[in-house]
C-alpha cells in the first residue's frame, strides 16, 4: 500500500519535473506516442520495479488524465469519493434557513484560527522569548512563563463562555436559572488555577536555579561549558 | 546543499517563507500529533454516532428526530439497548471529555502545519487545488465541530440553528475530508514515525521543515509534553462531571462540576429547572392527572391511584448529551409495562410517546422503543432516594429508562400514548 502510493507520488513528481523541459522543447502538449513511450520507464536505480508499478503506469496512461491534474488516478478517485460524502452531508448542513451564517461559521472558524488566533499566540511567544533574551538570561527560560501561560490560556479558550459569563453578562444568569448551580464561580476558579500554575512554575525555576548554583558553582569558571549546556 | 547565500545568484524556486522559523516544525512532530488525532477523532466519531443512535431517531413518526433529512447518513441506526445501564454515561462521557482533552492536540497539529497554508503557488495542479479545498473542509470542519460542541455543553447556543443538525451534518462533512486526509497522508506519516529524525530543509518533501530555523527554546519532546500537559489539565478539570461522586469536585471548570446543586435525595445535578421551562406548582399539584392511552382505550389517573399500583425500585443514572452524568439514584415508581397494562397492552407492550407538561423545548415530546418499555427497570418514577421527586427533577412523575440519554427521561409527564401515535 505504502509502496504503491509512493510510486504514484514519485511518478507525479517526475511528471511535474518533466514539464519545464517539455515546455522548452515545444509547449504543453507532448505527442501521445512520446508520452506512452516514457510512461513505463523505470526510475534510474530502481532495478526491482514491482509489476504493480508498471501496471499503475499503464492505467494512468489509459485513463489519459489531463497532465495538469498532477496526481495519480487514485488521488482523483479519493478526492471524488471524499467530495461526494462532504457534498451529501454539506447540502443537509446548509438546508436550514440560516445557511449563509453556517457557511460563515464553517469558513470563519478556519480563518479566525489561522489568521487571528495562531498569529496572536505565536507573536506573543516570540515577544516573550525576545524579552527573556533581552534580560540577559537564557532564552530557554521563556518556558517558565510560556508553560503556565499556555495552560491558563487553553483553559480560558475552552471555557470562555462560563468564565466570561461569571465576569458579567446575561449568560451566567441563564446558566444559574437552568442548572441551579452558581454561575459566578468560574472566573474565580480559573484565576486560582492560573495562580497555582504560575506559582508551581516559579517554584520549579527557583529549585532549578538553586540546584544549578549549588552544583554548578565550582564549574563556573568554564564559561563555554555553561553556555553550551542549556538552550537545547 | 547549503542554505542560499544572500550574494548567490537567485535560485529557481521562489523565495522560501521565512516567517515560520520554529525548529520544532517538521514531519515528525506533525506525524506524532496526527496519530493522536487519528485515534482521538475516530473515538469521537464512533461515540458521536452511538449517541445519535441512542436517541432512536428512526422511531415512529420521527418524534425524536432532529435531522429528518439525514437520508443515508442514518443507515446504520439500530435499536438502542437498555443495558448496561451506564452505557450512555460511558459513551457520551467519553465523547465530551475526550473531545475537550483533544483541543490542545488539534491546536498543536494546526500550528505544526501552518506554513502549508501560505505555500506558493496556491495550487500546483488541479489535483493539488482539490486537495487544498478538501483541507479547508478538514480544518473548517474540525473547528466547527469542536466549537459547536464546546459551546453547547456550556449552554451557550450562539451557533446558527439547532445544535443537532449542525453538529451531526458538520461531523459528516468533516469526516469526509478527514478520511481522505488520513489515506493521503498515512504513508508519509508512517515514514516520519519510522525515520525518527526530520530531513534537512533542502531534502524536505513536506514543506514543514523551516529553511531558516530559529534557535530552539524548547525540545520537540518538551513541546509534546506541553501539549500533553494541556490535555491532562483539561481532562482532570472536566472528567469529574461524568464520573460523579467525589470526583465531581475535581471538575473545577466543567459546567456540571464542582458541587451538587442541592442536598438530600433530590440534590443531584439538574439539566433544566422547573422554573426555566415554565412549570408551575398549580399544574403539578392536586389537579395533575396522568393520561394513559393506547389500543383504543384511555385512562386518566391521579397521583394517589399511581401510588396504589405496584411500586418498583431501580438504581439508574441520568446521563446527559452534554457529557455530564450522575451516579445511580434509587428511583421508585410504576413500571412502564404495568402502565401499558392499564390500557390492555400489558402482554407485549409497544413503544410509547411521552408528553410533558412543558410547553416548549426540543424534547417536550419523546418516544421510547418497545425494548425500553419492556425493561423491568423502566419506570414512571414518583420518588427518588426515598423522597418525593422535587419540582426540578420532574415532580409529580418522570420517566427513567436504563442507558437512555437524559433528554428521553421526560420530566413532568402528563400523557403516555402506547402503540400508534
Amino acid at each position: 500500500m505504502r509502496k504503491r502510493r509512493r510510486t504514484v507520488r514519485e511518478r507525479a513528481a517526475r511528471m511535474r519535473q518533466a514539464d519545464p523541459r517539455e515546455q522548452a522543447a515545444g509547449g504543453w502538449q507532448a505527442a501521445p506516442g512520446e508520452r506512452a513511450a516514457r510512461t513505463p520507464q523505470p526510475a534510474p536505480g530502481g532495478g526491482a520495479v514491482p509489476a504493480l508499478r508498471t501496471r499503475a503506469g499503464r492505467a494512468l496512461g489509459a485513463l489519459r488524465l489531463p497532465r495538469r491534474y498532477g496526481e495519480g488516478p487514485l488521488h482523483l478517485l479519493l478526492m471524488l469519493a471524499s467530495f461526494a460524502l462532504t457534498g451529501y452531508a454539506g447540502v443537509r448542513l446548509l438546508a436550514g434557513g440560516q445557511w449563509p451564517l453556517v457557511l460563515v461559521w464553517f469558513a470563519g472558524a478556519a480563518l479566525l484560527h489561522d489568521l487571528v488566533l495562531l498569529p496572536l499566540y505565536a507573536l506573543a511567544d516570540r515577544a516573550l522569548v525576545r524579552w527573556t533574551a533581552g534580560t540577559g538570561r537564557n532564552r530557554a527560560r521563556a518556558a517558565y512563563v510560556r508553560v503556565p501561560a499556555a495552560l491558563s490560556g487553553l483553559l480560558l479558550l475552552v471555557w470562555f463562555p462560563l468564565i466570561a459569563g461569571a465576569a458579567g453578562g446575561g449568560s451566567a444568569a441563564h446558566y444559574e436559572a437552568t442548572t441551579r448551580l452558581p454561575g459566578g464561580v468560574f472566573l474565580t476558579r480559573w484565576l486560582l488555577v492560573t495562580a497555582g500554575l504560575c506559582a508551581l512554575s516559579a517554584l520549579w525555576l527557583l529549585v532549578r536555579t538553586v540546584q544549578r548554583r549549588l552544583c554548578g558553582a565550582p564549574r563556573r569558571r568554564s564559561e563555554t561549558k555553561q553556555r553550551a549546556a542549556p538552550g537545547a | 546543499m547549503s542554505a542560499p547565500h544572500p550574494s548567490a545568484p537567485p535560485s529557481p524556486p521562489p523565495a522560501p517563507p521565512s516567517v515560520w522559523r520554529s525548529p520544532l516544525r517538521g514531519p515528525r512532530l506533525t506525524a506524532l500529533l496526527g496519530v493522536v488525532l487519528l485515534a482521538g477523532i475516530t473515538l469521537l466519531f464512533v461515540t458521536g454516532l452511538l449517541s445519535y443512535a441512542a436517541y432512536n431517531p428512526d422511531l415512529g413518526a420521527g418524534i425524536n428526530d432532529k435531522t429528518p433529512g439525514k437520508g443515508l447518513l442514518g443507515i446504520y441506526l439500530f435499536s438502542w439497548p437498555t443495558g448496561p445501564s451506564w452505557l450512555y454515561r460511558l459513551t457520551q462521557g467519553l465523547h465530551v471529555t475526550v473531545g475537550i482533552a483533544l483541543v490542545p492536540v488539534l491546536l498543536a497539529k494546526l500550528w505544526s502545519v501552518i506554513p502549508k497554508l501560505f505555500t506558493l503557488p496556491p495550487a500546483r495542479s488541479a489535483g493539488h487545488a482539490l486537495e487544498r479545498l478538501s483541507l479547508l473542509l478538514l480544518v473548517g470542519g474540525a473547528l466547527f465541530e469542536f466549537v459547536t460542541g464546546i459551546l453547547n455543553i456550556q449552554l451557550e447556543y450562539l451557533f446558527p440553528g439547532s445544535f443537532y443538525p449542525l453538529h451531526f451534518y458538520g461531523a459528516w462533512v468533516f469526516m469526509g475530508a478527514f478520511a481522505a486526509h488520513v489515506v493521503l497522508r498515512m504513508p508519509r506519516t508512517v515514514r516520519a514515525l519510522r525515520e525518527r529524525t526530520d530531513p534537512a530543509a533542502a531534502d524536505d518533501d513536506t514543506g514543514l521543515v523551516p529553511v531558516r530555523p530559529d534557535r530552539p527554546t524548547m525540545t520537540r519532546r518538551g513541546a509534546l509534553g506541553l501539549v500533553g500537559a494541556g490535555s491532562l489539565l483539561l481532562f482532570t478539570t472536566a472528567a469529574g462531571q461524568s464520573l460523579g461522586g467525589w470526583w465531581r469536585r475535581s471538575a473545577l471548570l466543567a459546567p456540571h462540576g464542582g458541587r451538587e446543586p442541592g442536598s438530600g435525595p433530590n440534590g443531584f445535578q439538574i439539566n433544566k429547572t422547573a422554573a426555566a421551562v415554565g412549570i408551575t406548582a398549580r399544574e403539578t399539584g392536586d389537579a395533575w392527572r396522568l393520561t394513559v392511552e393506547g389500543g383504543g382505550r384511555r385512562v386518566r389517573i391521579g397521583r394517589a391511584e399511581l401510588l396504589a399500583l405496584p411500586q418498583h425500585t431501580a438504581a439508574l443514572p441520568i446521563a446527559c448529551v452534554e457529557g455530564w452524568s450522575t451516579g445511580d439514584q434509587e428511583w421508585s415508581g410504576v413500571r412502564l409495562r404495568d402502565l401499558a397494562a392499564l390500557v390492555g397492552l400489558g402482554d407485549r407492550p409497544p413503544g410509547v410517546l411521552v408528553e410533558s407538561l412543558q410547553l416548549h423545548g426540543a424534547f417536550r415530546r419523546a418516544a421510547l422503543r418497545d425494548n425500553q418499555v419492556r425493561d423491568p427497570r423502566s419506570l414512571l418514577a414518583l420518588r427518588v432516594g426515598g423522597a418525593e421527586l422535587s419540582p426540578d427533577h420532574g415532580c409529580p412523575a418522570r420517566i427513567i429508562v436504563p442507558a437512555a440519554p437524559g433528554v428521553l427521561q421526560t420530566k413532568w409527564v402528563a400523557r403516555l400514548t402506547f402503540g400508534e401515535w
